[in-house]
């Protein structure tokens, strides 16, 4: 569904991903792990249009995205869930969520999808008036899902859905994420610890300094000496 | 004394409507595109040539030629925030240059209507006669009308914010540019629509003040340092904060003026600013964490 093929990004004069190969299939969960600052989140921007390839290419079922301006993508299926939520912070969780239809198909199914996120997201219901920066992290992180929900997309990013949360709060989203992924919804996100990642990805890249390094399914990765070196920070035990 | 302190009082509603209106229009502008505009006042200055113009030119009845000229200044203001504000805000590292180039837009914009229209301080009739005698108050209508048709347009402002597709596409670029536009929301477009509906209400401030006020090229540049002082005043792209900030100094610009003499009038009016500001940097209304 989604491929990126040997994808570079640079900011200004610095590059920052060099030759990423990725791919989502209809239906799946895949992980981005990685050490902090390896470009984990550039990638989400680049697929998103947020920070455009000078080279390689992104597809998203069959057609060309690479250059696709940021606010088309929404339409074509994809949403992406920005790091620390980015909610509006003095609309309510409502407004905020009723963002999330902006675009006209969403806009038209509005009622009908908010009634189904309902069932998925207590907080919706219960802070629904509420102004969104006066939630917890975590029901910030709840209300951010939700609002990326409301276009009804085939594909849903998820950037640094864990960070700066409580572990009870993890498990929930984690479960959130499980019930997402049922309906169909193939997920897109990243997360440097290893264990929480494979408790729901199918698959998994694991990428350090902007470039592949290993990819594969479930913990058996965790055994690749490449992944023990870079991400367990084993650098070479002594022979 | 006291009456005379009510007249002041009206008078201070009148004149805050129209600061009210002002701040509202470059605090839009603000909010969606955080450029300093610093060519508002030749948009007043636009409205009130455009309304000069059909009115006493073309004869037009002045209802059709407030609705008209404040299309025609859309236009101009649609062109100017695509052609040249919006290219520099996707410059990265340009967007300083707003300041430059909008400074500019201005005296370009003044000199024109210098050389187009003369210097003369045109006048333009009252839209309204007639005087409302009230409890030993003579307010004429056209002051009266200032107000209304002030609360009118702020009021449909608010609501365009609050309940149109539009106004929600403003409230979240303004909010969060990046989070907006990665909903669908096309952020440059309401930008620029945004930039154009702030700048047709500046020049509808100066279309329905031009019977009071003379038309002339440098009109607007007080109004616009009033505009300025009441969006920093109201708290940096806060809509309702433009307007209470409005009311609040032309009442207080008034009153002061009465217990003083006119000379005092703009010492009167910063020094309020400056007071608001020292205890709260961020305005009546701006949120602390905007203050970097």
């Amino acid at each position: 569904m989604l491929e990126m093929r040997r994808v570079c990004v640079r900011y200004g004069a610095t590059q920052v991903l060099w030759d990423i190969d990725l791919s989502v299939g209809e239906g799946e969960v895949v992980a981005v792990m990685g050490p902090n600052g390896s470009g984990k989140s550039t990638i989400f921007k680049a697929v998103m249009g947020l920070a455009p390839p000078f080279a390689g290419a992104i597809s998203f079922r069959g057609e060309d995205i690479t250059r696709l301006p940021v606010e088309r993508h929404v339409a074509r299926g994809i949403a992406l869930v920005l790091e620390r939520r980015r909610l509006f912070p003095t609309m309510t969780v409502r407004e905020n969520v009723l963002m999330g239809a902006f675009h006209a198909q969403a806009a038209k199914a509005a009622d009908e999808t908010l009634r189904w996120l309902q069932g998925l997201f207590p907080v919706l219901r219960e802070r629904g008036g509420q102004i969104a920066e006066s939630l917890s992290g975590g029901e910030q992180q709840m209300v951010a899902i939700a609002r990326g929900l409301m276009s009804r997309p085939r594909l849903l990013i998820l950037d640094e859905p864990f960070l700066g949360l409580a572990p009870k709060m993890v498990a929930q989203v984690v479960d959130l994420i499980r019930a997402v992924n049922a309906e169909g919804i193939a997920v897109l996100f990243n997360e440097q610890n290893v264990r929480t990642s494979f408790s729901i990805a199918d698959r998994g890249y694991v990428i350090e300094s902007g470039r592949n390094v290993v990819d594969g399914t479930g913990l058996g990765m965790l055994e690749h000496p490449d992944i023990r070196r870079v991400y367990l920070g084993e650098q070479g035990a002594a022979p | 004394m006291s009456g005379q302190l009510i007249e002041q009082i009206v008078n201070g509603v009148i004149l805050g409507a129209i600061y009210a209106l002002m701040g509202a229009g470059l605090t839009l502008i603000y909010g969606t595109m955080r450029v300093l505009n610093f060519a508002y006042g030749e948009f007043y200055m636009l409205g009130g040539y455009a309304f000069l113009l059909l009115t006493s030119a073309a004869g037009m009845p002045w209802p059709l030629a407030l609705v008209l000229a404040a299309v025609l200044v859309f236009a101009f203001a649609a062109v100017t925030a695509a052609g040249v504000v919006q290219p520099l805000l996707a410059r990265p590292g340009w967007d300083f240059s707003t300041i430059a180039a909008t400074l500019g837009i201005s005296i370009a914009l003044q000199n024109a209507a210098l050389a187009i229209w003369g210097e003369r301080f045109q006048s333009v009739p009252y839209m309204v006669d007639g005087t409302l005698e009230v409890a030993g108050l003579h307010i004429p209508y056209q002051r009266l009308l200032i107000v209304a048709a002030a609360a009118v347009l702020i009021a449909g402002s608010a609501a365009i914010l609050s309940f149109t597709r539009f106004g929600r596409a403003v409230r979240a670029t303004a909010q969060d540019r990046e989070a907006a536009r990665v909903l669908g929301v096309p952020a440059d477009r309401t930008s620029i629509l945004a930039f154009a509906f702030g700048s047709a209400l500046a020049a509808l401030a100066g279309m329905i003040l031009a019977p009071i006020y003379a038309v002339s090229p440098w009109m607007g540049v007080p109004l616009a340092l009033k505009a300025f002082a009441v969006v920093v005043l109201g708290g940096l792209g806060s809509f309702r904060g433009a307007v209470v900030a409005g009311l609040l100094l032309g009442i207080v610009e008034a009153v002061g003026v009465a217990l003083t003499s006119s000379e005092w009038r703009e010492a009167i009016a910063f020094a309020v600013l400056i007071a608001v500001i020292w205890v709260r940097p961020w305005g009546l209304y701006g949120v602390e964490r905007s203050v970097r």
